[in-house]
């Protein structure tokens, strides 16, 4: 069902206009009764650019996350769990007073922020917002989750080095990320003093010229069968 | 004597597995630490082979959060079940599934082959219920046949509740955001354990298994959340070396 579900979202992606599979994403996430979206990267755990927006509020919210140094974009990355902030106009929003007063001036009465994360590797934040206030539904809440998952693959794709097509290919064909991976990752980051998303990308970019899966070329390092450092 | 009797001599009570878990919930409290303790109960009070604890996320996706035992073709058999299993059975529908005897069974053919090819027989699956809808699992497996009868049913659901409660602890009754923050955060923080299970492993030339022990026992004897742990590993603060010194200590 939800594979099912994920490759319908990423069907509709491919045919939503956008400069990049990023862009393309975020803008199919204004079907689910949104006026805004953005997609922020992240440096050092917190939201340091934005990668892209979309609608009428997606830029301004974005900006003022970085502007302020504080939001749902900053809670979700040191959370590394999604921030449903669903009434902006009546709740409290303790973590981002500043943030949440601007937003409330452009006419925002509800932001819900997905940390783009796998573990302890965070490449940025999908921020989403609407006018009107109230919670997501269930379906809503599924596919943006859904969203939120390819648009961490896609990021970590392009990071790999990887283009356009090469990216959409790769998240079409599922190609899942499982515990052997992140075990994996784990092992070639100890191995080569890389970073977590660097050695991560280093086993894909090893999958992929050796025409083998990622779950393959990830089994084959947990069972200590081959080395990445070591050419 | 009777089985119960035999039992208590050694093993924890499911009693005193429920008073050590409330007492964890009022304090400073950690889910990803509760499922690890829950499972290792599990194991003791159920008299298996193999335990998990699986959620299911915003985008329905059933994810391992804790397992008994911490070896990748263990995992596997818990992940696999996010497409077919007891599990998902139990998650969609609510109810506890068994199975009495793998080797016998004609439901989900690949998942039975894969835990029968590691030795299990007997397989059970007790829903997390959470008021109208259901959170995740708790999987059990034995090598044994015909392992499951009433007791282990009840005991198996008291600790699957168990599980849910300690999930939404934190949250407000009608709070249904909170929830899913919660969740989504608790799948996350796992993910970053097996990272930082790998890192060990290479660092200290040992299977998962005794990564994953060597972080479980740091954490206990420093009284820190496991998830800490596991991120003072990936972000190189604390070496192998350094957490069995304060062990052996």
């Amino acid at each position: 069902m939800e594979t099912s579900r994920r490759s319908a979202i990423l069907q509709k992606a491919v045919v939503t206009p956008g400069t990049s599979i990023a862009h393309r994403l975020c803008t199919l996430s204004l079907d689910f009764a949104l006026d805004g979206a953005a997609i922020l990267l992240a440096g050092a755990g917190s939201p340091s650019g934005i990668a892209t927006s979309s609608g009428s509020l997606g830029q301004d919210i974005a900006e003022l996350e970085l502007k302020f140094g504080e939001g749902p974009g900053h809670q979700a990355l040191s959370n590394r769990g999604p921030v449903l902030a669903d009434q902006l106009l009546t709740g409290a929003c303790e973590e981002w007073p500043v943030f949440a007063s601007e937003a409330r001036e452009r006419t925002v009465g509800a932001i819900f922020a997905f940390p783009l994360c796998l573990g302890s590797i965070c490449v940025g934040v999908l921020e989403v917002c609407r006018c009107v206030p109230g919670k997501l539904t269930v379906t809503h809440l599924t596919d943006l989750s859904l969203l939120a998952s390819l648009a961490t693959s896609a990021l970590l794709l392009m990071q790999a080095g990887l283009d356009d097509r090469d990216t959409l290919d790769l998240l079409e064909s599922g190609d899942p990320v499982q515990i052997r991976v992140h075990q994996a990752t784990g092992m070639v980051a100890q191995q080569t003093s890389l970073s977590l998303p660097d050695s991560l990308a280093l086993i894909r970019s090893y999958a992929l010229t050796h025409e083998l899966s990622l779950g393959n070329v990830a089994e084959q390092v947990v069972t200590r069968r081959i080395r990445m450092d070591r050419p | 004597m009777t089985r119960d009797n035999a039992r208590d001599d050694h093993t924890p009570s499911l009693a005193s597995t429920v008073i050590e878990a409330m007492e964890a919930m009022v304090q400073d409290f950690d889910f990803v630490d509760l499922a690890s303790s829950l499972v290792s109960s599990a194991i003791d009070l159920l008299e298996a082979d193999a335990v998990g604890v699986m959620i299911s996320d915003t985008a329905q996706l059933l994810h391992v959060v804790a397992a008994s035992d911490e070896d990748m073709r263990t995992l596997e058999v818990f992940e696999i079940q996010s497409d077919e299993g007891p599990c998902l059975d139990c998650w969609y529908s609510g109810r506890l599934i068994t199975s009495s005897d793998l080797t016998i069974d004609d439901r989900w053919t690949s998942f039975r082959h894969r835990v029968v090819d590691l030795g299990f027989r007997s397989a059970l699956a007790a829903p997390l219920r959470l008021r109208d809808h259901n959170i995740g699992a708790l999987n059990v497996l034995w090598r044994r046949a015909d392992a499951i009868d009433e007791r282990e049913i009840q005991a198996a659901q008291a600790l699957a509740d168990l599980a849910a409660l300690g999930l939404t602890s934190r949250s407000v009754p009608s709070e249904a955001t909170f929830l899913a923050e919660q969740i989504q955060k608790t799948i996350n923080a796992r993910v970053t354990i097996e990272q930082a299970k790998g890192m060990l492993a290479e660092q200290g030339s040992m299977d998962m298994n005794a990564a994953y022990s060597l972080m479980r026992d740091y954490s206990r004897a420093s009284a820190a959340h496991l998830l800490d742990t596991a991120e003072r590993v990936l972000g190189r603060e604390i070496t192998v070396q350094e957490m069995r010194a304060s062990l052996t200590r």
